[in-house]
């Protein structure tokens, strides 16, 4: 961290933060810790220690320290049960759709209605004109 | 003038207005008829007509005209119009004709032919009234020879003698050649487009027939048919090549009905399933892209068709995710939005709906569109099954957070006002809806309306004594206006009905734990030890609880019982450092010196060395007694001693020893001191300036405990130097700040906190919340560098 970015005021702090700010929409980008940890989404408290020990074993932070942040903060994010809840309710949920999608169904017959709508253009259910109905008033 | 005369004459002068009056209505009606304007005549004319019946048949002409000109926005009023014409004028078949079209259009066949045959039978029945009727006859059942079929001429008798046994499923009318239909050469003569209209049918007649090759080139010619028949000649082709499995002609041949105004339901069902194939192909091939494109056009045909909404909802979600995934949250929410629309059209609710409404309250959020986010969780609260017993995949935990959640996105949306008014209304709507009422009590209680919560609680539980969930939240409505008394109540209450809720004894062990913590700190010591005895027995692996039991205890003089309790954190939490530190804390403020070092001994034997510097730190902080004592607060100290300060001394020395190159350790032990032990932080400032003596901070800070601990004059001094040094360096907000501090040291106030050892944060306010949103309280001024904890 440079001098300047060390400044105290509160004011200032918050001014810098909004400049490093990103566009609205354009935040933060997803991450699952479920993922990172690589666990099920249903896997038990133990499971979670457990996977996290394994992934800090595998990524070590002083030859990883990048992985590592993402493996600590995944950790923290499912530690306890108040925070695993906020965590599980902001996770994007699967969709329970088939990717083997059913073939399309057709309506191939010739239907009645469509009959009587031909001859319907010969009778007077589908004119407008009806001037020679008129009466005189 | 006598009385009697003075009536009469009266009663002659308001006759004669009276006529005139009436008079001029007709005029008036029958200057607004010949104007077009319908409505206007038929109020007139409905006011004169009771003294004029003259006007009755102009009347009823008017209804009749305007029946025939009503937008299509109001379908019921040309039925309207036209029943009270045959009122007015019962004996007109034209009116009795129009009113049976009017049913025979809008499929009332009953009433058509109903009204059909009152017009046959009246005198001079309009010309195609018999084959209208002979049409609703087939409609309603082409196995019965239309009675209207005598009356018939020669060329419509024909025409139905063709059409019903199509309508029966008979095809033999494929099979014979155009001109051995008698009927189509009077047909040809009397409507234009008939012989088409032949081959047409022929084509349909073929296609029923199941020959599909005589039934493309019999729909092949497309002269001159009028449009309703060209439409279905494009339905029909449409319907040839899909049964070849061409899935692109049909769509072009379907697009070309309904461009000509066809749009019976098969067609936009089969044009919807016509995009299908290749929407299928592009999920296969993972084209989201490709597919979204094909299941919208599938759904501009059909917006509920079902398959065409699982593909446009899976491959909008793919995108979704993706953009999710490159924080593209915005265009995330947008692509999940759309799939949650088109889900909803064609799906009841169910997983997948649930699964949407998650994820867009997620991309919602992430977008700041608190108003939608909001929306969001509350439409997924909806979904929550009434029955308590019903399996669900949301925990009660879960539901309480969206609802939590949904009320905070709310506030930050500023839109918890509207929100109360629609949740009144919508219990006032259905009174026994609780799961609305606790819905409304939420945000209630976040808009600040803690009264109207509490009253809503109390009529919640009127209705359902049982519902554990508004009792808890009636216990914490008392907690949050510290009626202490009455939250337990409540809780106790809860574990007569459920003992073992490990939720409720948890709630209730914090609750006591609260006010046993009060107690103490107001005091009263004895009652505080009660409650929290209490409280470790619903809670009987909580550190905490057992710590102030101890520290309690050990006001009351109770050293051995205050060891035991001890002993119990030690068991339960002794493997952490927090335990063991706020052990010794206990033990400082009871100054029990052999106490002290028993327990830091035994932190340094129960814990993996080396132990963290800050352990070193805060309990030889804890030494020393604050700069003076605190008008305004609970003692921290009991006296100024020098053995105690000697002690916490060496300890934070040793916490220097342990990093004796850790800029940042004294930096946190500056920190820590500007609270209260401000000439030690001085100390600490001092050394951090000799080891950096180029860095302004460093002497800004040092100025700053210096002045405060009543060297002002050196203090400014040192400020000075930091800003001097900060101009050299071009640090020139630094300087800026350096100077600042100096002129506000010479602040009365700041002169006065000084004196008497005020927490400086109490008299200059706390940094914004925001700024500090996961840091404890910071006082008046900080050294800019961050602290470590």
């Amino acid at each position: 961290m440079d001098a300047h970015s060390q400044q105290g005021a509160p004011h200032e702090h918050s001014r810098s933060k909004e400049k490093d700010k990103p566009a609205l929409g354009e935040l933060q980008p997803y991450s699952d810790p479920y993922l990172i940890l690589d666990i099920p989404r249903a896997a038990t408290s133990e499971q979670i220690k457990d996977a996290y020990f394994g992934q800090v074993r595998a990524h070590p932070p002083e030859r990883e320290p990048d992985a590592f942040k993402q493996i600590r903060a995944a950790y923290d994010r499912l530690r306890t049960p108040e925070r695993r809840v906020e965590t599980d309710m902001l996770l994007l949920q699967e969709v329970d759709l088939a990717t083997e999608l059913t073939a399309p169904a057709f309506d191939l017959d010739v239907h009645r209605e469509d009959l009587l709508s031909m001859a319907r253009a010969f009778s007077d259910l589908e004119r407008t004109d009806f001037r020679e109905h008129f009466r005189k008033v | 003038m006598s009385k009697h005369k003075h009536f009469s004459h009266h009663a002659r002068r308001s006759s004669k207005q009276d006529a005139s009056f009436q008079e001029s209505l007709s005029q008036r009606g029958r200057n607004a008829f010949h104007a077009g304007r319908l409505g206007e005549a038929i109020e007139h004319w409905e006011r004169a007509a009771k003294k004029h019946p003259e006007i009755l048949p102009a009347l009823a002409e008017a209804y009749f005209r305007r029946s025939l000109n009503h937008p299509t926005a109001a379908p019921d009023q040309p039925l309207h119009d036209l029943l009270r014409a045959t009122e007015l004028v019962p004996n007109d078949a034209i009116y009795y004709y129009h009113l049976a079209l009017a049913h025979h259009r809008r499929g009332e066949l009953d009433a058509a032919l109903i009204a059909y045959a009152i017009g046959a039978g009246l005198p001079t029945p309009p010309r195609g009234l018999a084959f209208a009727m002979a049409l609703a006859q087939l409609e309603t059942d082409p196995n019965v020879e239309p009675s209207a079929l005598n009356r018939l001429a020669e060329n419509e008798r024909a025409l139905i003698n063709t059409l019903a046994p199509l309508l029966r499923g008979d095809t033999a009318f494929a099979r014979q050649s155009p001109t051995a239909n008698s009927w189509l050469q009077s047909l040809v003569a009397k409507f234009s487009g008939a012989d088409q209209m032949a081959t047409l049918w022929r084509g349909l007649a073929h296609l029923l027939a199941g020959d599909t090759a005589a039934a493309q080139s019999a729909l092949e010619p497309a002269q001159g048919l009028v449009p309703r028949a060209q439409a279905l000649r494009h339905y029909y082709l449409g319907v040839l090549a899909a049964r070849r499995g061409d899935w692109s002609a049909a769509r072009v041949d379907w697009e070309q009905a309904r461009a000509r105004g066809l749009d019976t339901a098969w067609l936009r069902a089969n044009l919807a399933a016509a995009h299908l194939p290749s929407a299928q192909a592009a999920v296969q091939a993972e084209n989201w892209r490709g597919a979204v494109e094909h299941a919208r056009a599938a759904l501009r045909a059909q917006a509920d068709h079902p398959t065409a909404a699982q593909v446009a909802v899976l491959a909008l979600h793919q995108l979704a995710n993706a953009a999710a995934h490159k924080g593209h949250w915005r265009e995330a929410m947008d692509l999940i939005r759309e799939a949650n629309e088109i889900y909803a059209k064609a799906h009841k609710t169910d997983s997948t709906t649930r699964a949407l409404l998650q994820n867009l309250a997620i991309a919602s959020e992430q977008s700041e569109q608190w108003e939608q986010a909001a929306q969001s969780w509350r439409d997924l609260i909806r979904t929550k099954p009434r029955s308590k017993k019903a399996k669900d995949t949301f925990t009660d935990a879960q539901w309480d957070w969206m609802r939590r959640r949904a009320i905070l996105d709310l506030q930050r949306a500023g839109q918890l006002a509207p929100v109360i008014t629609l949740l009144k209304q919508k219990v006032k709507a259905e009174p026994k809806d609780i799961a609305t009422r606790l819905e409304l009590v939420e945000v209630l209680m976040a808009n600040q309306k803690e009264t109207a919560a509490g009253n809503e609680l109390q009529r919640i539980l009127e209705i359902d004594p049982q519902y554990a969930a508004a009792r808890l939240k009636l216990a914490e409505w008392h907690v949050h206006r510290h009626e202490w008394h009455a939250a337990e109540q409540q809780m106790h209450l809860l574990l007569e009905q459920d003992p073992s809720n490990t939720t409720v004894r948890g709630r209730m062990a914090n609750l006591m734990h609260q006010r046993g913590r009060s107690l103490h700190t107001d005091g009263r010591v004895a009652a505080a030890r009660e409650v929290l005895e209490q409280a470790v027995t619903f809670a009987p692996d909580d550190v905490e609880i057992y710590i102030d039991l101890g520290r309690a205890d050990l006001d009351l003089r109770r050293r051995d019982a205050a060891r035991a309790d001890f002993e119990q954190a030690y068991r339960i939490g002794g493997k952490k450092l927090a335990t063991h530190e706020q052990i010794v804390r206990c033990w400082i403020i009871d100054r029990q010196h052999d106490e002290v070092e028993k327990a830091m001994a035994r932190a340094e034997t129960d814990l993996p060395p080396p132990l963290d510097p800050l352990f070193y730190v805060h309990t030889g902080l804890a030494c020393f007694p604050p700069t003076a004592p605190n008008p305004f607060g609970p003692a921290r100290a009991k006296r100024v001693d020098d053995e105690w300060e000697d002690l916490g001394q060496a300890w934070i020395e040793r916490a220097v020893a342990l990093k004796p190159d850790d800029d940042e350790l004294l930096h946190h032990i500056v920190g820590d001191c500007l609270d209260m032990q401000l000439p030690v932080g001085a100390v600490y400032a001092e050394r951090l300036t000799q080891r950096t003596p180029d860095d302004p901070l460093a002497w800004i800070t040092w100025g700053f405990l210096r002045a405060m601990s009543g060297q002002v004059n050196e203090g400014k001094e040192n400020l000075k130097h930091g800003a001097r040094l900060a101009r050299q360096q071009g640090l020139s907000e630094m300087e800026q700040m350096a100077n600042d501090l100096r002129r506000e040291l010479d602040t009365p106030v700041v002169s006065l906190a000084s004196s008497l050892g005020l927490p400086l944060g109490a008299l200059f306010g706390q940094p914004e919340e925001e700024e500090f949103e996961d840091a404890d309280p910071e006082p008046f001024w900080t050294p800019p560098r961050r602290r470590r904890r």
